[in-house]
């Protein structure tokens, strides 16, 4: 296999007046896994499917490998895809499918063979070559359609929100398996899903898409730890959202009030007044004794047992918050008084929009 | 001469020479087995194109994409692909269209009567007796008629209109949890 990198120039696409994709660039490592992240409608799939091909951009520049296709077609460029719904052949058996792209490019018998059979051991799915896909378990299907594209050894491998069809045990199994995969056989990988978690548990880095343009782009953690605006705050995980003010102390440090309360952290250069403030829920812990100094005062409005943490809503001055907490075995009741102190980590101060 | 005259002949001229054209291709086919095969093959086209593009749509578009960045191109993906899937449409359409060409002949014929007659029964009737200009005007009628009822029932029932899905909702921080789907 010979990964290939990626590179996006002033990508656009329009559909008539509305822009899908606007102005995007990025580039994409070989053999890095990359997921392209947002909500519904935010340019993410028109993205991925720009890459392969299935889309023409309406203006700007895509490189696969150093080469530009931008205008090549999708049949010729070296990409296979993995849709969402899996696409497999459903008149073909499971080596048919495996196959096809085999057979397509018109390889010797022998090989093809060779190959599709190299390619299902891959996947662990051995034995099933008469199998027709409607005989499959969805886990199975996908697997199927990994095989499939992994046959032609592409440059690229593209994944559509591949695992939006199994349920949430297999979606972790299948998750790790595919960066398993991609580390093993050291491919590029491009990704798309809507769900931060499986983004962060098998990306090198995330690209934040919203409103067809990118958020933010950097490592998992950086995206979670220093999230440039209050929209990748929310998207990347729960956050809380208050006002503070900010009052530099150095040229790293800062003083942050919030309330009552005051936190001591980087002001990541941010000038002093008023900022938002995105506020993990697990950064926020209960202190004992009612209406110590410094702490904020608050009454207990939700409170809901979700087996390895409690999760609360609580109404304070500063607005409802959402806490995790991991104090099960001593639950606070509805109706409660408590007092909060800020964790040092988990509170980031963001320019106000 | 003026040059409205000229134009005005030239077209007359054209005209002429179409007819004559369309004239003899009616003379050659007039009578032939051609004209019974062109006759039933556009009288069922109705039925295969409608088999098709049911079936069509029930295919899911991204096996055609599939296809595509498998490597194949337009033609491959249609004979290994579509026509596969389409073989029962195709085959239920052409059995249909096959008997229904070999047993053409309308049941009205045999039904109406005296009492009550039917519009394409009577013009026929009237061509066997020679009274084109009776049978025109009749199958004049018979198409206005036609469109008139059409565009009603256009009217009254409306064409179907499928919007494209929202965009969606931007997920706010500003609602406690924010958005972690």
């Amino acid at each position: 296999m010979k990964a290939a990198s990626i590179e996006f120039r002033n990508v656009s696409k329009l559909y008539g007046e509305i822009a899908a994709v606007k102005d995007v660039s990025f580039a994409i490592a070989e053999g890095s896994l990359v997921t392209l992240l947002g909500p519904s409608g935010c340019g993410k799939t028109t993205t991925l499917r720009m890459i392969a091909g299935l889309e023409l951009p309406t203006a700007g520049t895509i490189a696969i490998g150093g080469n530009d296709v931008t205008r090549v077609p999708a049949s010729e460029r070296d990409v296979s895809m993995v849709f969402q719904s899996y696409a497999l052949f459903p008149h073909m058996t499971v080596l048919d499918n495996v196959s096809y792209g085999l057979t397509v490019a018109r390889l010797p018998k022998a090989e093809v063979a060779e190959r599709a059979h190299a390619a299902l051991a891959t996947v662990g799915l051995t034995g099933f070559d008469t199998r027709l896909p409607s005989e499959l378990s969805g886990g199975q299907q996908q697997r199927v359609a990994v095989a499939r594209a992994l046959v032609l050894e592409p440059g690229v491998l593209l994944f559509d929100e591949p695992l939006s069809n199994l349920d949430a045990r297999l979606r972790r199994q299948m998750r790790e398996e595919i960066r398993e995969l991609q580390q093993r056989l050291s491919l590029t990988v491009v990704y798309v899903t809507h769900d931060q978690s499986e983004a962060m548990a098998v990306s090198d880095r995330i690209i934040v898409m919203n409103k067809a343009t990118i958020a933010q782009e950097g490592a998992p953690r950086d995206l979670y730890e220093q999230p440039s605006d209050v929209f990748v705050a929310g998207f990347m995980g729960d956050a809380n959202r208050v006002r503070g003010m900010l009052t530099r102390i150095d040229d790293r440090l800062g003083e942050l009030e919030i309330g009552p309360l005051t936190v001591r952290l980087a002001h990541r250069g941010l000038a002093n007044g008023a900022v938002d403030v995105s506020i993990r829920p697990e950064a926020i812990e209960f202190r004992n004794g009612n209406d110590a100094d410094g702490t904020l005062a608050g009454t207990v409005r939700k409170a809901a047992y979700i087996g390895g943490s409690m999760e609360y809503t609580v109404d304070t001055a500063i607005g409802q918050l959402f806490i995790v907490s991991m104090a099960v075995d001593r639950p606070l009741a509805v109706g409660a008084s408590v007092s909060l102190v800020l964790a040092n980590h988990g509170v980031v101060p963001i320019a106000s929009a | 001469m003026t040059l409205g005259d000229d134009v005005r002949r030239q077209g007359a001229v054209a005209a002429l020479r179409a007819r004559n054209h369309a004239g003899s291709f009616k003379r050659a086919i007039t009578g032939t087995a051609l004209v019974l095969i062109l006759c039933n093959v556009f009288r069922n086209m109705p039925v295969g194109v409608r088999a098709g593009i049911a079936a069509m749509s029930q295919i899911d578009k991204s096996l055609d994409e599939a296809s595509t960045t498998l490597g194949a191109r337009g033609l491959t993906t249609l004979r290994r692909i579509l026509l596969p899937l389409l073989k029962p449409a195709l085959v239920a359409a052409l059995v249909y269209s096959f008997v229904r060409a070999m047993t053409t002949v309308s049941a009205i014929i045999f039904l109406v009567s005296a009492e009550y007659e039917w519009a394409t029964t009577y013009i026929i009737n009237r061509v066997v007796n020679g009274d084109y200009g009776v049978a025109l005007a009749y199958c004049s009628v018979l198409i206005v008629l036609m469109l008139a009822v059409i565009w009603l029932i256009q009217r009254l029932v409306g064409t179907r209109r499928l919007g494209r899905r929202e965009v969606a909702i931007e997920p706010g921080m500003a609602q406690l949890g924010g958005t972690a789907a």
